[in-house]
């Protein structure tokens, strides 16, 4: 094989990982700007990250397994602004500040305008004491959708590792 | 704590007043967990759970580990999670299928589904005519009552269904024919009674819980009541009032809250699910540590169960049912949306952890020692549904069972 086709080979091969990788990066933008959002008390900007009928849930692991009975569901940007709402206030429960630390970002499928995206997480909140906990870890489940140039959600699975949950579970995760 | 000072403690001066060293004292959580879940029937879970042969669920009665299984001849069967060997417990799981026997990991020893010592690794070794029954795990009573598994640890007390008494009428009435949609369980810092107390409190509700308040106008002096039964079981009734999809109080809440606007207003899709308007909301409590809520005409349908884990720490261990003819799309939305009030997540239940972990945290004030249940203070079982008719019951069973007087 000639050196000429070498090259277009590579080419051909070097683009797709170039696209990939531009995607991983808007990916983790996304990511992390929902994270941010949410630690800093930007709710309602967060529920604009979500597509108008997105959905945002959590489960745990072992209910996942089983029949599926989530902690929550909410859908929409309804049922999302009402969630907002209850972090905003219509809860009484102390607030305590957390971090979520998101890794392992790994894009697993495609169809059409949706990518499927994988990912991990390890959030941490201030206890009543003033002292940091591991709060809980898990994993995302993400089918993200682009909308007038920018990722959005269409569905985001939170899938919790705890068994137990702690006593107080109400902070955005 | 001394003699003196634990004998003031249970010397409560009327069925008005608790001590509040009851949600603390290390001494008083010993002894209800001899006195109190040591002897009445404690709930496990629900027949359709151990539908096949060999199915099992575990159940902590504090540090009493049991197993409930279905048995080769269809019963139910109860006894110790414990290998009779060195101790080791059988089973780690909340549920599953051990087939025909449990076989514990340390050395191998099996027991069948009625915890006898079946299979006896290197059995020669134990010398001739061994006698395998030497070594069976000793069965607990277990009974069932519309399907619900209950266990005793108490040789002598009166059967499940004496023991229900009142209550076995709402259990009927909402849970006759249901199925399992799953389980899920948070700790909460306090006392187990806390979560007893919040049963039977129907007061609390329009304050706590916010979302209560915007849905409902009026809760204090809106209908509905508090039943108490003998043996400090009760069941807290209330009607929905008006139309449940109209929420539109919530959204002026919402809206005040995010300055968003709510795209759905008025009404909230009709969830696809079996439901009972004329039946309203029932909790039904069992003595001591269970609440039934059949709530929203019976679109959230969700069993807790308080387990005392110490004097201020407790695991809520939640079941969440349908109605064993629900529809797949009803089946959908409830797995999706029957916990969103419940759990330390819920949007209900969320304030109740945070009601409970102030109590843990500031009740043991030595300057205020007495908390009241006068609340709608007359005679019968039957109040508002904000009275303290059924925490009066509760703690009058309470005080039987710890042997002390009013």
């Amino acid at each position: 094989m000639g050196g000429e086709a070498i090259n277009r080979k590579e080419e051909a091969m070097a683009q797709p990982v170039q696209a990939q990788q531009a995607d991983l990066t808007a990916i983790q933008d996304l990511f992390y700007r929902a994270a941010e959002m949410l630690e800093e008390g930007r709710f309602l900007e967060w529920v604009d990250l979500f597509a108008e009928d997105g959905v945002y849930t959590a489960i745990t692991a072992a209910n996942l397994k089983d029949r599926g009975l989530a902690i929550f569901t909410d859908r929409g940007r309804a049922g999302l602004r009402e969630r907002a709402a209850y972090w905003m206030g219509m809860w009484q429960v102390n607030r305590g500040s957390t971090s979520h630390v998101i890794g392992n970002v790994r894009l697993v499928g495609r169809d059409g305008d949706q990518i499927q995206v994988r990912s991990k997480f390890i959030m941490t909140r201030m206890n009543r004491d003033g002292l940091v906990d591991l709060h809980t870890a898990g994993s995302y489940q993400d089918v993200l959708t682009e909308r007038g140039g920018a990722l959005l959600f269409q569905h985001r699975r939170v899938i919790i590792d705890n068994r137990t949950l702690p006593s107080n579970f109400t902070d955005p995760l | 704590m001394d003699t003196a000072t634990r004998g003031s403690l249970f010397d409560l001066p009327s069925d008005r007043l608790i001590d509040r060293g009851i949600y603390y004292e290390p001494a008083v959580f010993a002894e209800e967990i001899e006195k109190i879940f040591k002897k009445t029937w404690q709930f496990v879970g629900h027949e359709s759970e151990l539908a096949a042969i060999g199915d099992y669920l575990t159940v902590d009665i504090y540090d009493q580990r049991l197993i409930v299984t279905r048995a080769k001849d269809g019963a139910l069967r109860a006894f110790y999670n414990n290998c009779t060997h060195r101790g080791a417990a059988l089973a780690t799981e909340t549920k599953g299928n051990c087939g025909n026997a449990f076989r514990c990991m340390y050395h191998g020893w099996s027991f069948d589904l009625e915890g006898r010592l079946t299979g006896l690794p290197r059995r020669s070794s134990y010398g001739p005519g061994v006698d395998l029954s030497m070594y069976n795990i000793p069965q607990v009573r277990v009974e069932s009552f519309a399907k619900f598994i209950f266990v005793c640890l108490d040789s002598a007390a009166p059967d499940l269904e004496t023991f229900l008494g009142g209550v076995k009428a709402p259990l009927l009435e909402t849970s006759a024919d249901v199925q399992v949609l799953g389980r899920l369980s948070f700790f909460y810092p306090g006392n187990w009674k806390l979560w007893s107390d919040n049963a039977r409190d129907g007061y609390h509700a329009e304050y706590t819980h916010p979302l209560v308040g915007a849905v409902y106008r009026d809760v204090a002096e809106s209908a509905g009541t508090i039943q108490h039964f003998a043996k400090g079981h009760s069941k807290l009734w209330w009607p929905i009032e008006g139309d449940p999809r109209n929420i539109g109080q919530l959204q002026e809440k919402i809206l005040g809250v995010t300055g968003a606007q709510h795209n759905s207003p008025g009404t909230r899709p009709m969830p696809p699910v079996k439901i009972d308007f004329a039946r309203g909301n029932v909790i039904a409590a069992i003595f001591p540590n269970v609440h039934l809520q059949w709530l929203m005409a019976g679109s959230e349908h969700v069993m807790e169960i308080a387990r005392p884990i110490g004097p201020k720490q407790t695991r809520v261990d939640m079941i969440a049912f349908a109605p064993a003819d629900e529809s797949p799309e009803g089946i959908a939305f409830r797995l999706a949306k029957t916990m969103d009030s419940h759990s330390s997540a819920g949007k209900v239940t969320g304030d109740d952890c945070e009601a409970v972990t102030r109590i843990t945290e500031a009740v043991h004030a030595d300057g205020v020692q007495w908390t009241p249940l006068n609340r709608g203070l007359k005679e019968g079982d039957l109040g508002h549904k904000t009275d303290d008719t059924a925490l009066r019951g509760f703690y009058a069973a309470w005080r039987d069972h710890m042997g002390v007087g009013s």
